[in-house]
């Protein structure tokens, strides 16, 4: 009976402890991307790295003046995707998309993607959970919270 | 930059690009399933492992299991140890094997090496020497002082690894940001930079 019981605590403690690992496996938002800096990215995708641990889409945005800008946005694992429905072959190069986000810290153009919206009017959340974000409804296994709540409640999601 | 200091920053670099032009390191780089548990392998078999290594240097330190003979916590506890160590380095070695020349340039992983061998010699150290007059101190409650030394060296080295480890996820000191001259010279930012713009 005991070995039972250890095997029993033995299969707890692993399943406690694979948890942990799922919500270190994916770095704090707060770490490399500012919540005061939200991103409004429109245009066609011109490249895609399907990698781990976060894919990237690259998308040249055109700004106010004519120019135009690659902004490279950061979505969740490969992994992530596939469960949410799209593969590497999903979103071909050319395609035209609106992604939300926020920036990186160092101003650079790159950002922390939340929701891609496709011409149809389809929205993927692309981001990953668990990682601090601001809770602005785009991931569905989050509780949204009103607008007004204060962004210094941000920092103490940090899911590693 | 020609002066590259005492190590050869071109060297690693080569190395990395020449790991990165492997179609399986790109496979395991874009992998749906195998990414994701080997690196999970690697942080479960890395607390199987420095988990089981600091029971045996609390008991060195003479702050665990004071009653209990060394010798009986190497033997029961160690095989454990191994069987981490032996799966945590494939899978580590796996990990960079699919992102080679990023983590070729993270400082981190730098600073991840040099403390790895700084704890292989700290263990080579104890195998050699401190280990040799075991029988003396095997019941000690609190064995002697260069025991001791090596138990917390043991502990601190693999703890900065663990960190320096962990650290490796994060961009701050990545090569393609604006880096300080020191970063620059220890990632072998120059390098990569050159590489990238010729």
């Amino acid at each position: 009976m005991t070995a039972v019981k250890r095997i029993f605590g033995a299969t707890a403690l692993g399943a406690l402890t694979l948890m942990g690992v799922q919500a270190s496996a994916h770095h704090a938002f707060g770490a490399e991307f500012d919540p005061n800096r939200p991103l409004l990215i429109k245009g066609p995708v011109v490249k895609i790295e399907w990698t781990n641990p976060h894919a990237w889409f690259h998308v040249e945005h055109t700004n106010e003046d004519g120019s135009k800008t690659v902004w490279m946005m950061e979505a969740g694992t490969p992994n992530t995707l596939l469960r949410r429905g799209i593969h590497r072959n999903s979103v071909p190069v050319g395609t035209e998309v609106v992604i939300d986000g926020y920036q990186s810290k160092d101003l650079s153009n790159r950002g922390n993607g939340r929701n891609m919206t496709f011409a149809n009017g389809q929205t993927l959340f692309m981001g990953s959970s668990g990682t601090g974000a601001p809770r602005d409804g785009a991931d569905p296994t989050e509780p949204s919270r009103p607008a007004e709540a204060k962004p210094a409640d941000e920092d103490e999601e940090a899911g590693d | 930059m020609n002066d590259t200091g005492p190590y050869n920053p071109s060297l690693i670099h080569d190395f990395a690009l020449w790991i990165d032009s492997h179609a399986w390191s790109t496979a395991l780089h874009e992998s749906l399933w195998v990414y994701p548990l080997v690196e999970s392998t690697h942080v479960l078999t890395l607390m199987l492992f420095v988990g089981m290594l600091a029971m045996v240097d609390l008991r060195m330190l003479g702050l665990a299991f004071r009653h209990t003979p060394v010798s009986e916590m190497t033997s029961r506890i160690l095989p454990w140890s191994v069987a981490g160590f032996v799966i945590m380095v494939l899978t580590g070695v796996l990990l960079f094997y699919a992102i080679p020349v990023r983590t070729a340039h993270s400082i981190w992983f730098r600073v991840k090496v040099i403390l790895l061998i700084v704890a292989a010699i700290n263990a080579w150290w104890f195998h050699r020497r401190v280990s040799r007059d075991r029988e003396r101190w095997d019941s000690q409650p609190k064995p002697p002082l260069n025991v001791r030394l090596t138990a917390a060296m043991s502990l601190a080295t693999w703890s900065g690894v663990i960190i320096a480890g962990r650290m490796i996820a994060y961009n701050w000191f990545d090569c393609d940001r604006p880096q300080s001259a020191f970063v620059t010279w220890a990632a072998g930012c120059a390098v990569e930079l050159q590489a990238e713009a010729g």
